[in-house]
């Protein structure tokens, strides 16, 4: 029985107004940030900070440099030549940008997700144990173990455990993904980069990834992009709306989405971008 | 908002509300406006007709209602737009209590009929109908036009109708002591006057929820009300429980 009335008010989950939500210490920080393709510049000194456990979105118009932007947190670009970013990322107060910085290590530390789900051409225990094979040497008993937490975590286990040896090939397009998803985070990473995960989905699948997102943050720092607003306002804590190659507003999502400060960011939202 | 929607369907359904908004205000208004003239002009037939067209107030509620969930069900509307649908929603509660006060005043003026009242009494419940009529007729307008600032005024105009509402109250009181043979129509015109003295207080929510609609915010300050009605007796006028 409850004696003081006032306190279910008090004690329910996510009944703080949005105002008062206190942002978590920062995960990941990038500060001064710009990015070149070539002579074009696609991101201009974004500073930003993703509050560790939390989800933080991102949105914008095409080619506004969101997903530039995910992919300069796990130094994709490094592959492609041409590209360069100046300024700095920080994981653990250590620059990931930097050159010294191991593409192994920071691999192992951020996963991503992309927007076309990409299995391998194997099976599923073989999906998850493949990168972990990678980084790892564990025996067949911890790799089992490994295996099925993955996928318990992306919620996939029930569905697949009694089809491990299954082609990944052979599952729907939203299990694929979840597949993809717990392969990231077989690692056991810091970070997960989520660029537009539910773009290739039904509402069906988008719906469970987007509870997966929910759960996940419990366990990881996540960074999403997505062009689908009430995806955006629906599962993420923090939204940076870039236009430009410019972070035009960061916020609370709850603030974003129901009293914007710039004009810029509410003529998006409400769809009237022109 | 200035800029128009990509998509124009949009702006023609947000547009559609705030005429179908717009009309039901001008109904209330009207009747409201009519069962006060019925009530002062002894006009049964002008009572009865409040009191039937009520209905379309409340029909006028439900198709808003209808064509909101729509929009919303629709749009997914977020920031302005939003607030924009809920400032209707909540205009149009305060349209439907306005009808049915203006339905309660033609009621009773049913029953007055015969009641012949004081000239000066007469003309302050005109007065007092006259400035709540334009209070509603002025945040209808400011909804429309989305104008905050005429808003803000309309709302801090609620004061001269509840500083007028109080001296009535008072002056009644004060007849009904002295007029003991028709304290029966004393007492409705008390509730009469009431409920004018509440459309008033309609007007001032509608006022800003049309804030709300132009700015996306509810005005900051707290509104204080001056109506003593409820702490007046006829010898020593408003007591102080604050």
């Amino acid at each position: 029985m409850i004696n003081d009335p006032i306190s279910i008010f008090t004690t329910v989950a996510g009944d703080d107004t949005s105002s008062e939500k206190v942002m978590g210490p920062a995960k990941m920080i990038a500060r001064n940030l710009n990015f070149h393709y070539g002579n074009f510049q696609a991101l201009k000194n974004i500073n930003l900070d993703l509050p560790e456990k939390s989800v933080t979105a991102l949105i914008g118009p095409s080619g506004c440099g969101k997903s530039t932007l995910l992919r300069i947190f796990n130094r994709i670009y490094a592959i492609y030549p041409k590209q360069q970013a100046t300024g700095e990322v920080l994981l653990n107060g250590e620059n990931v940008i930097a050159p010294s910085y191991s593409i192994n290590r920071l691999r192992s530390k951020i996963g991503m997700v992309f927007q076309k789900p990409v299995p391998f051409p194997m099976t599923i225990y073989d999906n998850v144990a493949y990168a972990i094979r990678h980084y790892e040497k564990l025996s067949r008993k911890d790799m089992d173990s490994r295996v099925e937490q993955a996928l318990r975590d992306a919620a996939l286990w029930d569905e697949v455990k009694d089809k491990l040896n299954h082609s990944a090939l052979n599952f729907s397009g939203g299990q694929q993904q979840r597949l993809c998803i717990a392969r990231a985070i077989a690692l056991k990473p810091e970070v997960l980069l989520l660029d537009e995960p539910t773009s290739a989905l039904d509402p069906i699948a988008t719906a469970k990834i987007e509870q997966l997102i929910e759960d996940l943050k419990e366990k990881y720092t996540v960074l999403i992009v997505t062009h689908n607003m009430q995806q955006a306002a629906r599962v993420s804590d923090y939204t940076g709306f870039i236009f430009q190659g410019e972070l035009v507003e960061f916020g609370n999502t709850d603030d974003i989405f129901t009293n914007p400060v710039k004009q810029h960011t509410s003529d998006y939202i409400t769809g009237r971008f022109g | 908002m200035t800029k128009t929607h990509i998509m124009k369907a949009f702006d023609e359904e947000l547009g559609e509300l705030t005429t179908m908004i717009a009309a039901m205000g001008n109904l209330a208004a009207m009747l409201f406006a009519e069962s006060v003239q019925a009530l002062l002009q002894s006009n049964i037939g002008m009572a009865l007709n409040v009191i039937d067209q009520d209905q379309q107030v409340d029909a006028l509620k439900r198709k808003v209602t209808d064509r909101a969930v729509l929009v919303i069900t629709r749009r997914q509307p977020v920031a302005g737009d939003l607030d924009e649908i809920l400032a209707g929603f909540k205009i149009i509660e305060d349209l439907e209590r306005i009808g049915d006060l203006a339905k309660n005043i033609a009621k009773r003026a049913t029953v007055l009929v015969a009641e012949p009242f004081p000239q000066d009494i007469v003309e302050d419940v005109e007065r007092l109908s006259g400035l709540a009529s334009a209070q509603v007729r002025q945040g209808l307008d400011a909804y429309v036009s989305r104008n905050a600032e005429q808003a803000l005024i309309i709302r801090q105009q609620d004061d001269a109708i509840d500083k007028l509402h109080t001296a009535l109250f008072k002056k009644i009181l004060v007849r009904m002591t002295e007029d003991h043979a028709h304290v029966v129509g004393f007492v409705h015109l008390l509730f009469c006057a009431k409920n004018i003295e509440r459309v008033g207080d309609h007007a001032t929510n509608i006022a800003e929820a049309a804030y709300l609609a132009a700015t996306g915010v509810l005005p900051a300050d707290e509104r204080v009300a001056h109506d003593g009605s409820s702490t007046t007796s006829t010898d020593i006028g408003p007591r102080d429980h604050s």
